[in-house]
């Protein structure tokens, strides 16, 4: 237990990380990134505007000067990561060792079961299109190159949990039919069972779905319901619902500022 | 030195203005008058001259009309205690620029028997009200004006023990200074008693009043001066203008022991403070411990660089009424910040925890703190801790803790 004597950094220009939607305005906070964010950081993270920020913001040139002929002697790319979390004294050595393991844990994995955990990161952060395309790439590979039907079911599932976050309830549906005859697990069923309440065109006569008891599925229909009535009480939702409640003329302003805002939301997904 | 060192003693019925080098100095009443049917205003005789030819309108007691946020009423127009007190300032300024030349006055140090916040607050908007640079107007007690008279005098006037009695017409005081060496930086501590025993001066022109006086004045000196060893006793103040009356507080004192009389000591002594301003490097190399100034080192434990350090907030000796620190640290792992307050007995050093109440609960290292430190007066210490978030990883609320200390 302590507390740290901050450094004096007068960030005029914080730098943006697009990935999260968040601009940093000190090294502490770039630190935090890089330590809980691997998977976003270990590829070409530390780039020219990065440099910039390090060497012009938080000025810390000797660093940034580092960093840059790590850049371009072409070292191990962990190192830069490395380094600027020893000249922030942000995490303690022992940390920085352990993120050191952490980082060299990964990078030994199997490339498609690094991949895969990437795309799993890229989705927990709403990254829903780079997720996709990473989930699509190892799903197209052929089934022997992939490891087991258990590895290939996840991927089918991450695939389409990225699709249904994307309204794609189609294509949602067929990765999850996919994930299910790999996996042979009913969680996959019951997601297609959701996406049916949304899309009922995808009721099908045949597949998994059909074999499902009428039971069951009210259960689900239960379930469904209970979150549907959650949802409603959201705090979003009772905005908007106060929005429509107004006369138009009164809350454009607010309408439009909204649907940008939604707009910029889901373009910052794909 | 080409720049003139203007030390005031500001009281609330006489001022007194000595510069340093020079011989000359002024004593005048705290009083400002108008001259009626004119926007003029007359300080010292002038303003006497104006009101015994009924011609002026008078004010007197600034101090004390600063003090409760009086106003005066002259011709009709309300005239507030600041305004009066700057005009007053402004026109006993002109005195030593008249004397001495406008483009000397260098640096402006005034006394004041106690360091009340109103008054510095209106003293130093005086001073802004006035052009007068903040970095070139000093306000300091009169027990720090006795520290800076003291040290300017030759050691063996200080080696041991100074007494200093102030005898007025708003008070009789003794204040005590000792130097202790032998420490990282040489301390003098000073310290001042408004004595109980107080009378008004007017009793001294009739022999039983006279010789009241010298008994009362006997009573204090064996009190407060009986088994210690001092190196000089001073006298001031308006009551020892003449020592006729005090036939045996003069025998009292001067047995054994050094005494000087300094009609002007506490005006003089801001001066060499001020002139001390001059210089590049101070003529006094110590801590000052006394009235007006901060009597323990405030610091937080913080970690940088991987190592602990004591991050000083205030120091001993430290003016409060311009002690005030801010700094930025992030919390690890602890809710509440631990201040340390070690007064010159590091014996006495103890710990204030200040819970972090209100909070966000956030991971650690996730919530950066600013914490400010500034005084109220040279006992109270008034901290304020408020959360500034993380950026936008954890956006700031408005959560702050503000509490008081006594040091």
């Amino acid at each position: 237990m302590s507390l740290l004597l901050c450094r004096q950094e007068s960030v005029k220009c914080p730098y943006y990380v697009e990935a999260l939607d968040i601009h940093l305005y000190s090294s502490q906070e770039l630190c935090y990134v890089i330590y809980n964010h691997p998977f976003l950081v270990m590829e070409g993270f530390v780039d020219e505007g990065l440099l910039d920020f390090i060497r012009n913001e938080l000025n810390m040139g000797a660093l940034a000067s580092r960093l840059e002929k790590l850049r371009t002697g072409g070292e191990e790319p962990d190192e830069m990561l490395i380094a600027i979390l020893s000249e922030c004294f942000y995490y303690s050595p022992g940390e920085i060792g352990q993120y050191r393991l952490r980082l060299a844990a990964l990078r030994k994995k199997p490339e498609a079961e690094y991949e895969k955990e990437r795309a799993d990161y890229l989705f927990g952060i709403r990254q829903y299109g780079k997720a996709l395309e990473i989930y699509s790439r190892l799903a197209e590979r052929s089934a022997d190159s992939l490891r087991d039907n258990d590895f290939a079911g996840q991927v089918w599932n991450g695939l389409g949990a990225c699709y249904a976050r994307l309204f794609q309830t189609a294509k949602a549906f067929q990765a999850y039919e996919k994930a299910y005859a790999c996996l042979g697990d009913e969680a996959a069923v019951k997601k297609m069972y959701f996406l049916t309440r949304l899309d009922p065109a995808l009721l099908q006569k045949e597949g998994p779905l059909s074999s499902v008891p009428e039971e069951k599925k009210r259960k689900w229909d239960g379930e469904a319901e209970e979150a549907e009535e959650k949802a409603a009480q959201s705090r979003e939702i009772l905005k908007l619902e106060q929005l429509f409640g107004r006369d138009l003329s009164e809350c454009r302003e607010e309408a439009a500022e909204m649907i940008s805002r939604w707009k910029q939301e889901y373009r910052s997904m794909i | 030195m080409d720049e003139l060192a203007i030390g005031m003693d500001l009281c609330d019925t006489y001022t007194k203005i000595s510069c340093f080098e020079e011989e000359k100095s002024w004593t005048i009443p705290t009083v400002i008058c108008k001259k009626k049917n004119t926007d003029e205003w007359y300080v010292g005789k002038e303003a006497y001259g104006l009101v015994l030819t009924g011609t002026g309108i008078m004010v007197d007691k600034l101090l004390s009309l600063v003090m409760k946020d009086g106003t005066a009423t002259i011709e009709g127009v309300k005239y507030g205690a600041a305004e009066l007190l700057k005009k007053f300032l402004e026109r006993v300024l002109e005195l030593p620029e008249k004397e001495f030349g406008p483009a000397r006055t260098g640096h402006i140090a005034i006394a004041l028997p106690k360091t009340e916040k109103r008054l510095l607050d209106v003293l130093f908007s005086c001073a802004g009200s006035m052009n007068i640079p903040r970095e070139r107007f000093h306000v300091i007690s009169h027990t720090e004006s006795f520290v800076y008279y003291v040290m300017s005098q030759k050691k063996e006037v200080w080696a041991t023990q100074v007494g200093l009695f102030d005898l007025s017409d708003e008070r009789l005081a003794y204040h005590e200074l000792k130097v202790q060496r032998g420490m990282k930086r040489m301390i003098v501590q000073a310290e001042t008693q408004e004595l109980e025993e107080s009378f008004n001066l007017d009793i001294l022109e009739n022999t039983a009043g006279a010789r009241m006086a010298d008994r009362i004045l006997c009573s204090c000196g064996e009190r407060l001066l009986q088994k210690k060893l001092y190196s000089a006793v001073f006298l001031t103040g308006k009551g020892f203008d003449r020592l006729d009356w005090a036939e045996n507080f003069r025998k009292l004192l001067c047995s054994k022991r050094r005494v000087y009389g300094e009609a002007d000591l506490f005006a003089r002594g801001a001066a060499y403070l001020a002139a001390d301003c001059l210089r590049e490097k101070t003529a006094y190399p110590f801590a000052c411990i006394c009235e007006g100034r901060v009597k323990a080192t405030v610091s937080v434990a913080v970690k940088q660089r991987e190592r602990e350090v004591q991050m000083i907030m205030a120091s001993a000796g430290d003016s409060w009424y311009e002690a005030r620190s801010s700094v930025e640290l992030i919390a690890d792992g602890q809710d509440y910040v631990d201040f340390s307050i070690t007064p010159l007995d590091v014996k006495k050093k103890r710990t204030v925890r200040i819970p972090l109440e209100g909070f966000p609960h956030r991971p650690d290292r996730t919530t950066r703190l600013a914490v400010s430190v500034g005084f109220l007066d040279e006992n109270t210490m008034a901290v304020a801790i408020q959360d500034k978030g993380f950026g936008e990883l954890f956006p700031a609320t408005d959560a702050v803790v503000r509490q008081e200390v006594m040091i």
